[in-house]
């Protein structure tokens, strides 16, 4: 009943030691996706469910749905009461957890291997029995669990909502990456039960999830097991991609924020590419070159040697539908943002016109490299090795793709630095906020 | 092959029919796994080091921790922050390579270099690949033997640390670790003191101090190097003597901390964060040793009341009330007394209910007899999670970092299991009534007085103490 479409082991780069991830994938006939990977080193089982699904495809005025909806899925379903996910789990010596980000939401458990079943069992309760369990009490206590959980991890944060401020200035209100994935308190409220249930049946379908199981198990007995608990689940209608979509940023915005914070703190953000791009490749490298160890280019002037800044930090953070770029730094007591902002852009124009070393680019990709091979170490949670398989077979449809990802690293040049410098970190182009104590505008970059 | 098709079609749909399961009852648990606790090697070089090894053959990768005895406990009582600079400094230049060489080689290597301190100890990390691992063993000997401390880099780091301090008074959950650590502990303890020190006692820091630390302490005699990695014991004694033999021993040894005095400082503390959307509220006391025998029954009583998702507390104020994301309790076990705490964030308007809520649950525990079930559930929680606690090689050399620490014996591991495995439901009763005291619980809170004011001295818990975020009295 299951259709094989691969089996591949593969061999990472031969600069190091080979490493093999070996797995099965297959799709049920319901569309669900299932990735299989045998490791018996400790006799433990990954359970890691993603389904495509964030908060880029939420409406306007329903910002924070995805999110909700996934703490939703904790609250029991038919056959699991409410409280029992969790208590089943932990009663096996489990651990699991749950996120959503604009493009996916994952559910993973942990479990003693001979607890392989139960995790399945509760997955697959979910997926195709919840709205049996749903009740408004629920989503009235989930809903103040996650007001909460903004209050306690944005507004009560120093600096807290900068990203919300940032993303509605980089995109259009219509972009999906407009709002942040927690939502607003007002939308928050706004949410029915309604919205829950459509959202499910929408979105939390087989044909659009991907199980990635790993560990002390025997691929055969798994593949039984998950025919068993999601085969009769039905495939739900078929849902669009997400189209790429980078908006054109022509000018540039400053904008500033008061917070309670003691020191102001500056953010650059430039739009680039999505996530799997060779662009994507560069960018990570350059932002590594630029502020990553004692001797990179930012850190090295603005922290080491003239001393006006705390810390920085550049990144690009590509994914489904846009990317962009940032530069982080928070000004020492007493130095402005606006000197700040002036090194950056002097440190910027360095690499547009003279480029990066070979020995700095090197030095980038080998940190690159040993990242790839340690993140190996985990088998389940947030970024272990069912995560990451399920990860790349959502957005590249290929579970293995490990390899092909470290190439597109290796095969950036010195000119791609240079190139990727000059097309995307545009001198006129660029959303610059600063987030300054409260009262203190004057110590804003312009 | 039409044919076949359709034929398959229609054993699928049957199948489906006929795979209707039975979902009101749960799967059972098939056979429980065997799981050994991974097995340590001991060597010891010719210089005293003792090294513990556990070989590891997953990835081409090496992970290794020095735990020293000494921490910030050691460190002279009016230079509090010392042993944390330190460490920050430690591979900020030796005799013959700069801070900017140090950083360039393990950043070409891949190699992850860190060191950090606590109250009863402190730690290097080294994780490598392990081709590289000659030269990674090559940098950290250099660091561990020539470390010069250079008094540009003393200003320089001091003043970052300086930096981190004032951006702390930005964090409400910071601030309330900071203040209850300082409220429970006695002001002459060093577990009072923040590991990174305050503004005043930094700035009586010189360069010479940490360059005394490091030669005092930073001695074979004074460390035990974990190994977790692709490599077998015989070949790590080579290397680790080629690289860390010149590593001289010294006199020093490790001065025992002071026991804590069993103080206790009932009442409502208040850091005034105004309009704070929440309250960070901790409500403890100090708690007690890890090497107590209660420790087990502890373990088992925290995990019912506040030591999971599940738990008493978290049940109550997340999944009942809606008061807040996330809460719950701990025990922090140290070679001297711990702290006991219990809180988290919560919605300020409900900063009150949160308090007597806390210290109900409290009461409750002492009051009545959990249950079997609740008994069962955490000792399973427990005990069944051992092997995804020995997966990854830091988790692993973690772990042993733990039995070094702690004096605990190698077989530790399996004791842990039997002790856990004894608790009864008297013996989770008997600790409560003994460790959870509410008349004798510091409360702390940092969040909007002025709307809490009325209801928090309805509490009757006596006048609330208003203090400053370093935790020092207001009028």
């Amino acid at each position: 009943m299951f259709k094989q479409i691969i089996l591949s082991i593969i061999m990472l780069s031969t600069v190091f030691s080979q490493v093999n991830i070996k797995f099965e994938k297959h799709i049920l006939p319901n569309g669900l996706n299932l990735i299989i990977h045998e490791d018996h080193s400790i006799p433990i089982v990954s359970v890691n469910l993603w389904y495509h699904v964030g908060s880029g495809r939420e409406k306007q005025g329903k910002s924070g749905f995805a999110h909700l909806f996934e703490h939703m899925l904790f609250q029991g379903s038919k056959n699991v009461e409410k409280g029992n996910h969790f208590k089943l789990i932990q009663d096996a010596g489990g651990t699991l957890n749950g996120s959503t980000n604009t493009d996916r939401t994952n559910y993973w458990e942990i479990l003693p291997s001979n607890f392989l079943e139960l995790a399945l069992y509760l997955e697959s309760d979910r997926m195709g029995f919840l709205l049996d369990a749903m009740t408004q009490e629920k989503l009235d206590n989930q809903r103040d669990v996650v007001k909460n959980e903004r209050r306690q991890n944005y507004e009560n944060q120093p600096y807290g909502l900068a990203s919300k401020i940032i993303n509605e200035n980089l995109y259009p209100p219509e972009h999906p990456y407009h709002w942040l994935t927690i939502g607003t308190q007002e939308d928050l409220s706004n949410a029915t039960l309604e919205d829950v249930m459509e959202f499910f049946k929408k979105y939390y379908v087989p044909n659009n999830a991907s199980l990635c199981i790993g560990g002390d198990i025997n691929p055969k007995e798994v593949k039984k097991l998950v025919e068993k608990y999601f085969g009769e689940i039905p495939r739900g209608n078929e849902i669009e991609k997400m189209k790429p979509w980078i908006p054109v940023l022509n000018e540039n915005k400053y904008l500033t924020m008061e917070d309670n914070v003691k020191l102001p703190r500056i953010y650059i953000n430039w739009l680039t590419v999505q996530h799997f791009t060779d662009d994507e490749a560069a960018l990570d490298l350059l932002a590594t070159i630029l502020s990553r160890g004692k001797n990179s280019r930012l850190y090295k002037s603005l922290v080491y040697e003239k001393k006006i800044a705390q810390d920085v930090s550049a990144y690009n953070n590509s994914a489904e539908v846009s990317g962009s770029f940032g530069i982080v730094s928070t000004a020492k007591q007493g130095a402005s943002l606006k000197e700040i902002e002036e090194v950056i852009n002097n440190e910027l124009e360095k690499v547009k016109l003279e480029g990066v070393s070979e020995k700095e680019l090197e030095l980038a990709k080998n940190e690159t490299e040993a990242n790839f091979i340690y993140r190996l170490q985990s088998l389940g949670g947030f970024g272990g090795r069912t995560d990451q398989l399920n990860r790349y077979n959502i957005f590249v449809g290929d579970p293995g793709y490990f390899n092909k990802d470290l190439e597109r690293y290796k095969k950036v040049s010195v000119e791609d630095i240079k190139r990727v410098a000059n097309v995307y970190l545009k001198q006129n182009g660029k959303v610059v906020l600063s987030a300054v104590p409260r009262g203190k505008t004057e110590l804003k970059a312009q | 092959m039409k044919f076949l098709k359709y034929f398959l079609m229609v054993v699928l749909i049957m199948g489906n029919l006929f795979s209707q399961i039975d979902r009101t009852q749960k799967p059972k648990a098939g056979k429980t796994p065997d799981f050994k606790f991974p097995k340590i090697q001991s060597l010891s070089l010719s210089n005293g080091l003792q090294v513990k090894l556990v070989e590891y053959h997953q990835l081409p990768i090496v992970q290794m921790q020095f735990v020293f005895g000494a921490g910030c406990s050691h460190e002279p009582r009016d230079k509090s922050g010392a042993f944390n600079l330190m460490m920050r400094l430690l591979d900020a230049g030796t005799k013959t390579r700069t801070i900017f060489d140090i950083a360039d080689e393990f950043e070409y290597l891949g190699t992850r270099f860190s060191a950090s301190t606590s109250h009863d100890g402190s730690f290097i990390s080294i994780l490598t690949l392990k081709k590289h691992l000659e030269k990674s063993l090559e940098l950290t000997a250099d660091i561990l033997q020539n470390s010069v401390f250079p008094d540009s880099e003393f200003n320089r780091v001091r003043n970052e640390v300086l930096t981190s301090l004032l951006q702390q008074k930005d964090r409400a959950d910071v601030i309330a670790n900071k203040v209850f650590s300082k409220i429970v502990y006695s002001e002459n303890h060093p577990y009072g003191n923040p590991v990174d020190g305050t503004e005043a006692s930094l700035n009586s820091i010189e360069v010479n101090d940490l360059r005394e630390l490091y030669k005092k302490y930073f001695i074979p005699k004074n460390a035990v190097l974990i190994v977790v990695g692709d490599i077998k014991a015989n070949e790590l004694k080579k290397q680790l003597e080629k690289h860390l033999s010149g590593w001289k021993n010294g006199n020093q040894n490790i001065p025992d901390i002071p026991p804590v005095e069993m103080n206790f400082k009932p009442g409502i503390f208040l850091v005034d964060k105004p309009e704070a959307p929440q309250s960070q509220i901790r409500v403890g006391c100090i708690g007690v040793e890890r090497n107590n025998p209660d420790y087990f029954a502890l373990e088992v009583m925290n995990m019912i009341l506040g030591g999971n998702f599940n738990s008493r507390i978290n049940w109550n104020l997340r999944e009942q009330k809606g008061y807040t994301y996330g809460a719950r309790s701990s025990f922090t076990y140290r070679k001297q007394k711990g702290t006991f705490n219990a809180g988290g964030g919560f919605k300020s308007s409900v900063t009150d209910s949160c308090i007597s809520e806390l210290l109900n649950e409290l009461r409750k525990m002492r009051e009545s007899d959990v249950s079997e079930d609740e008994l069962k559930f955490a000792k399973n929680s427990i005990l069944l999670s051992f092997p995804r606690l020995f997966e990854t090689p830091a988790q692993i050399a973690g772990q042993i970092a733990n039995l070094i620490m702690y004096d605990l014996p190698e077989n530790y591991f399996n004791l842990y299991v039997s002790k856990i495995k004894d608790v009864t439901v008297k013996d989770v009763r008997a600790v409560s009534v003994k460790y959870l005291i509410p008349e004798k619980m510091s409360v702390i809170v940092v969040g909007d007085y002025k709307s809490n004011k009325n209801a928090l001295e309805n509490l009757n818990l006596g006048k609330i103490q208003l203090l400053d975020p370093d935790g020092n009295p207001l009028n």
